[in-house]
């Protein structure tokens, strides 16, 4: 599956760092900057899919940003960020061709939740390219585009970081797995996780995709090596 | 300060000035007609005195011509004699009983007064009885009086009177001595004296016969009351002159304190309107300044607290999830920095609310999601202090309102919950739509709310004071904001009768998707 890039513009830096860890456990990939300036060089630069652009930062304001990125592209979606809670913030900011408005304090799953329907949107405009078609995990009809997968009535919400992990065991049903050709597939080579990060990852994905996470029937876990997928009933390893 | 406060303001001091000021200058006016009048009075009476005394004097001058007459013979030799005796004849005369002049007669004997008499005379005796009144039909032989007639443009006096002899027997009297009487009895020229006034006695042409008085009125000024003289005198007139701002003493007195007391008024009124628009501006400005540090502070807050909500709910991720402690632990750290989020919203909402700055913006959205989702952050915390929740929702429809408005209400509602009413251990949520019309129903179990107190509790900072919220913390604007943002929403939030607990409604406008 494709990776998104996404700039994040936060002039404070935990909060910018916080954004980071967020989307890279989505599945993205990210850059920073810490003003606005910063912010439009790395635009230029590494042409990113998408932005989180704070409003109030030195030397260049978020609406400023915004305004000149429109001028030269009308498409790349923008979330603005910010601790400007009022109505006429809002409506400026979605004025200037925001997509979305992320008020502060927010929580993670609130940012989760907006990046996903932003990510949607693009992958909306890229729905040909072949890592993107839909795919079946089990019985599970997963759908990369909509970041959704679907079994009967019910229906789950994915991150990038999911359907890539679920397309590789889909891919290579039956077979095991090792942490590195996991880590190789699904994160990029900047931005290596630890074995724990692995397992979080696999225990949420279980908590979504097997009929009982504590007696997993999908995604087994192959002591000492990795994990691999296989329809069983139940099954313990 | 808003305009139209200032207005009433304005309004409110001016007003009763214009009042006062109004009701000052008739008050004025009327006091200097009543000085007027008054001063008028007073020179009357004093006129009226001067002209008792010349009629006092004239009766005892008249009695003594009287005398004159009566006591002569009727012969023209003793009248003779007498005309030289008596200053005040000029020449005596008798009119026989037909009514005609019978001395002095025009003849060889006439002495050369005598024939000026009868000139100046002439007219009177060219009828009988000339002295007589037009409904007497025959001569006077008794009674006396004066006749006037003119002669060299002026005033000339006869005095007449009845004889026993049938005849009348009168003179011409000596005009000037006749004066000197009426001079007599009048006060002392004085003309340097004290200047407040000036006396005219006038003749039938006009001519000052006599003044006194230190007052020197300029030419052709008009006296401010005038009299006639008594007969036979009555073309004579005693004229009162006086200085313009000596008329006007008594009454300008006052009326410089009645518009004093009037000016020191309007000041009056006039520093407490000042101090009270610098007092009310004062005040408003320290307002505003509060409401904007808070606004500030509020703003200044989210940062940090973002960060500790979002690294508490990142490392919650991070943490081992069957470690009940390190969840626990760092699941309070999450609820508690979502309570501080709701606070500061409230703060923040409700000073927009005091500058008119909230705005519905409105989106498609489910209601149902929306309880759902603002029950979600409460939930370890209901669950901790036993509180069941039970919901009964039947609002799946995708409608359009102002879903962050709608879900701030919940929040603060359930919150109160939590608060004050986990002793009941119940939380009932309950939805409907009906057209365009939404209804949430927020119940518990708790101890409720006394039928008194339900339009207290929402009124800013006005927490209830009793067992209820003992040992609770809150901010007291949480319910005040929640029924702002409801009638913002074309709706309400309210407090129903409840058989158990405390049960509140909030309705509110949606609109509908069109197909």
């Amino acid at each position: 599956m494709t990776s998104l890039k996404v700039l994040v513009a936060e002039d404070d830096q935990l909060i910018r760092e916080g954004l980071i860890d967020i989307l890279r456990q989505e599945g993205y990939t990210t850059i920073e900057a810490a003003d606005g300036n910063a912010a439009l060089v790395m635009y230029q630069a590494e042409s990113p899919n998408f932005i989180c652009l704070d409003i109030m930062m030195p030397k260049l304001s978020g609406y400023d940003v915004c305004k000149r990125i429109r001028q030269t592209d009308a498409n790349i979606p923008i979330i603005f960020i910010s601790a400007k809670s009022e109505e006429i913030d809002k409506v400026v900011g979605l004025e200037l061709g925001a997509d979305d408005f992320i008020v502060k304090p927010f929580g993670v799953k609130e940012v989760v939740a907006r990046i996903r329907a932003v990510t949607r949107r693009c992958f909306a405009q890229k729905s040909d390219v072949v890592e993107n078609t839909p795919f079946t995990f089990g019985d599970w009809q997963i759908i990369p585009t909509q970041l959704r997968g679907i079994l009967d009535e019910k229906q789950i919400e994915l991150s990038m970081r999911e359907v890539g992990l679920l397309r590789l065991f889909a891919s290579r049903e039956g077979q095991v797995l090792s942490r590195n050709e996991i880590f190789n597939a699904c994160w990029e080579e900047s931005f290596f996780p630890s074995s724990r990060t692995l397992d979080q990852h696999i225990v949420k994905l279980r908590k979504k995709v097997e009929p009982d996470p504590k007696v997993p029937s999908l995604i087994h876990t192959v002591h000492g090596t990795g994990y691999r997928f296989e329809r069983m009933d139940n099954r313990t390893d | 300060m808003k305009k139209r406060l200032a207005i009433v303001l304005i309004l409110i001091v001016l007003l009763p000035l214009i009042a006062i000021a109004i009701l000052g200058i008739k008050v004025a006016r009327d006091d200097r007609q009543l000085m007027t009048q008054q001063y008028r009075r007073m020179v009357d009476s004093e006129l009226a005195g001067t002209l008792a005394l010349i009629e006092t004097a004239l009766g005892q001058r008249t009695r003594q011509f009287e005398k004159l007459c009566s006591q002569r013979s009727p012969s023209p030799n003793v009248l003779r004699d007498a005309t030289d005796a008596e200053p005040f004849v000029r020449q005596f005369f008798i009119v026989n009983k037909e009514g005609k002049l019978a001395y002095p007669v025009n003849d060889n004997n006439a002495s050369e007064a005598e024939q000026a008499f009868l000139k100046r005379t002439a007219h009177l005796w060219t009828q009988r009885f000339p002295f007589r009144s037009s409904n007497e039909k025959t001569m006077p032989n008794t009674g006396s009086g004066f006749h006037t007639y003119y002669w060299n443009r002026g005033l000339q006096f006869v005095f007449w009177a009845g004889h026993q002899s049938g005849q009348v027997i009168g003179f011409e009297v000596e005009k000037t001595m006749l004066l000197a009487d009426l001079i007599d009895v009048l006060p002392q020229t004085d003309l340097q004296g004290i200047s407040d006034k000036r006396v005219r006695l006038t003749s039938e042409n006009g001519k000052t016969l006599y003044q006194y008085g230190g007052f020197s009125p300029a030419a052709r000024t008009a006296p401010i009351s005038e009299q006639a003289l008594p007969p036979p005198f009555g073309s004579w007139r005693l004229q009162y002159f006086a200085p313009q701002q000596l008329k006007s003493t008594g009454l300008a007195t006052s009326t410089i304190s009645t518009l004093m007391l009037i000016g020191i008024l309007l000041l009056v009124v006039l520093a407490l309107g000042a101090y009270f628009l610098l007092a009310y501006n004062r005040e408003s400005q320290l307002a505003m300044q509060q409401v904007n540090f808070v606004n500030q502070v509020s703003h200044e807050l989210k940062t940090p607290l973002t960060n500790i909500r979002m690294y508490a709910e990142l490392l919650a991720d991070q943490l081992d999830q069957d470690d009940d402690i390190q969840q626990r632990y760092i699941r309070n750290v999450t609820t508690e920095s979502q309570r501080l989020s709701r606070l500061i919203q409230n703060v923040l909402s409700f000073a927009g609310s005091n500058r008119n700055r909230l705005v519905l913006r409105p989106s498609e959205g489910c209601l149902d999601d929306v309880i759902t989702a603002s029950l979600a952050p409460f939930r370890p915390a209901l669950d901790r202090l036993s509180i069941a929740v039970e919901t009964d929702l039947n609002a799946a429809e995708l409608v359009i309102f102002d879903t962050d408005l709608v879900g701030q209400v919940l929040t603060n509602l359930i919150s109160n919950v939590e608060k004050y009413a986990s002793s009941g251990q119940r939380l009932r949520i309950q939805s409907n739509l009906n057209g365009t019309h939404a209804r949430i129903r927020v119940e518990d179990n708790g101890p409720g709310i006394a039928p008194h107190q339900r339009q207290k509790i929402f009124l800013p900072f006005n927490r209830l004071e009793n067992q209820i919220t003992e040992g609770a913390t809150g901010t007291g604007i949480g319910l005040t904001i929640s029924r702002s943002l409801a009638r913002l929403h074309g709706g309400d939030l309210c407090v129903l009768n409840s058989t158990m607990g405390a049960l509140f409604e909030f309705q509110f406008s949606v609109k509908r998707i069109m197909p």
